[in-house]
């Protein structure tokens, strides 16, 4: 039973009914919005039976089966992305419980219809829906990015609106070349579809680059990536925490699915650019996040470097399926490194009423337990043993030295060079002697922060609960499987 | 055994909250545990400061890497240039190896 399905729809009814109660009663929209995602998470977490029990479950919209009708399909990876964005959304929605004051209607709704976005490109089974899906997300990141309306958080805005648009256009034209090929949106029944189209047919080429081009956008894959951290620092710590974190594994997730269940593209040829495109990523990110002045800049292109980890994962992926298994927990784990870290540097805002590290200091001896929680998560963004980034980045060097041990030193030192730029933010930050005033600490902001350092501790020091996870998803990516299922073949 | 782990991290976090409301409110360093003192002399905050933006300067010059900071200067016409040249890159790349597939 997909269960799932009823948190996407939760979601997106609560968005629809906050503009109402709010003509009578504004105070109780917070509540009804951390209620709604509450029950959005316990919905999915009540469909991870099935999938374990399955592999695949399935969902027709209506009468018509696939390939005809809207077919919704959720297997492992789909599972994995459901629960990552009702959690984080929940975490999110209880902090902003008290970190946003103004304009809560407006901001409540839109967190609301990401979420929604989000979790119908985790859920859909068809090309067409998944851009929808990905307009409605992108479309609330837009106004939740002019959120503050002041010039940078407009110019940021309108940046990430023409990029972005660009971004989809890019997603759709990709879907409309498929669709004169196949003539078929279903995602299984274009796998069978387009093993029967040539390989000298152009057109099968110029669509999978659309689609990543695209769907790079959204994933922030250089040279895609430029407008991320001028978009993520105007935006509310709350909102850039669910958008670093869970916008860009959704484009992750939206290229892997892509590229292994409707392309099922097994050639090394694709794959070498991939992790080209990754390295530069890695390397790009890291090394501009080492000369940033402003925090939440400083975490953007930290995030940019992380998401070239696990392309880098991924392309190795297609030599060996290591590769495939340490990008999907990668995935998993920069998700939490990265809201546990833009939800810290949300109460440092909050706290302090600046994110610009010459002007922050000794907050430490304020507040050691959000210390505490920050170095968690820069720690585990570096990769530090104990934490949950660790065990993600061993699985890359693995599969990077079993391939190509070249990769293995750019990701080791690409490391250092996360140690460099982390551990300078945490003692600017945190240490020392600065004289800003700090004011009170509210639990319900210090709670989420806490439960994801909990979160990247738990997995790393008992990494196996990743392996497990990262083993059963990536079994479950077999495209066989994915089109019987969808598709009701023997 | 996962849920005794959580549940130790769990508890452990809120000791250490609790015990940090005390450590917050109760101890406060003396002026001279604050001074810092460095090369024989009494050093000011400020002049300990590095500027954060600049504290790696001197590998970025030697790495020569200055230039990517440049291309994320803010302009719009150059992040949409980055795109296109991306997209053209990707997908003559694809064109013309795809056949090789």
């Amino acid at each position: 039973m997909m269960y799932s399905f009823f948190s996407l729809m939760t979601l997106l009814i609560t968005a629809f009914i906050i503009p109402l109660i709010s003509l009578k009663k504004e105070r109780f929209i917070s509540h009804i919005a951390i209620g709604a995602s509450l029950l959005a998470l316990v919905l999915a977490v009540m469909t991870v039976p099935f999938v374990m029990d399955q592999g695949i479950i399935t969902q027709p919209m209506e009468e018509w089966g696939a390939p005809y009708g809207i077919m919704l399909a959720v297997d492992g990876f789909g599972m994995m992305l459901i629960l990552m964005v009702t959690a984080i959304g929940f975490l999110v929605t209880l902090f902003s419980l008290r970190f946003i004051k103004k304009k809560r209607t407006k901001y409540y709704a839109l967190l609301c219809l990401m979420q929604v976005g989000l979790l119908g490109i985790a859920h859909t089974g068809d090309m067409f829906n998944l851009f929808v899906f990905l307009e409605i997300t992108s479309i609330s990141s837009y106004i939740l990015a002019s959120y503050y309306r002041n010039a940078a958080a407009i110019e940021g805005a309108l940046k990430y609106l023409i990029i972005g648009s660009l971004g989809t256009s890019m997603v759709l034209l990709g879907i409309v070349f498929l669709y004169g090929l196949t003539g078929t949106l279903n995602m299984a029944d274009l796998a069978v579809n387009i093993a029967d189209v040539a390989n000298t047919n152009p057109v099968l080429p110029l669509s999978l680059g659309m689609l990543v081009a695209g769907l790079g956008v959204k994933a922030a894959m250089f040279p895609f990536h430029t407008w991320k951290p001028d978009v993520v620092s105007v935006m509310p710590a709350s909102a850039g925490a669910m958008f670093s974190a869970l916008s860009t594994s959704i484009g992750i997730y939206a290229i892997m699915r892509v590229v292994i269940t409707v392309f099922s593209v097994s050639s090394a040829i694709f794959y070498y650019i991939i992790i080209a495109l990754g390295a530069a990523t890695m390397v790009l990110g890291a090394v501009l996040a080492m000369q940033q002045r402003n925090l939440l800049r400083l975490l953007a292109y930290s995030a940019i470097s992380q998401v070239g980890y696990i392309l880098v994962a991924f392309g190795v992926g297609g030599f060996n399926p290591l590769g495939f298994q340490a990008a999907v927990f990668h995935l998993f784990n920069v998700a939490m490194f990265e809201a546990l870290l833009f939800l810290s540097a949300g109460i440092v805002m909050h706290k302090a009423g600046t994110y610009d590290m010459e002007k922050l200091g000794g907050m430490a001896r304020f507040s050691p337990v959000l210390a505490y929680a920050f170095l968690i998560g820069m720690l585990a963004n570096i990769g530090i043993p104990l934490f949950n980034g660790f065990a993600s980045k061993w699985m890359i060097y693995m599969a990077t030295l079993a391939t190509f041990p070249i990769l293995t030193v750019l990701t080791v030192v690409v490391s250092i060079m996360t140690l460099m730029y982390g551990l300078r933010a945490y003692s600017t930050v945190f240490l020392g002697n600065k004289t800003v005033k700090p004011g009170r600490i509210l639990r319900s902001m210090l709670l989420p922060v806490l439960i994801l350092a909990v979160i990247c501790v738990l997995f790393g020091v008992l990494p196996q609960l990743g392996f497990q996870m990262s083993e059963f998803v990536v079994g479950g990516l077999d495209n066989a499987h994915y089109i019987a299922a969808v598709l009701g073949l023997g | 055994m996962v849920v005794v782990v959580f549940g130790i991290l769990v508890a452990l976090i809120f000791m250490l909250n609790k015990h940090s409301m005390k450590y917050g409110r109760k101890r406060r360093p003396s002026n001279a545990k604050k001074k810092i003192y460095a090369c024989g002399e009494d050093m000011s905050p400020i002049q300990m400061d590095v500027p954060q933006g600049s504290f790696y300067r001197v590998f970025i010059r030697y790495m020569r890497l200055e230039k990517l900071s440049e291309w994320h200067s803010g302009d719009l016409s150059r992040y949409l240039t980055w795109v296109f040249a991306g997209m053209v890159v990707l997908m003559l790349y694809l064109l013309v190896f795809w056949r090789f597939v």
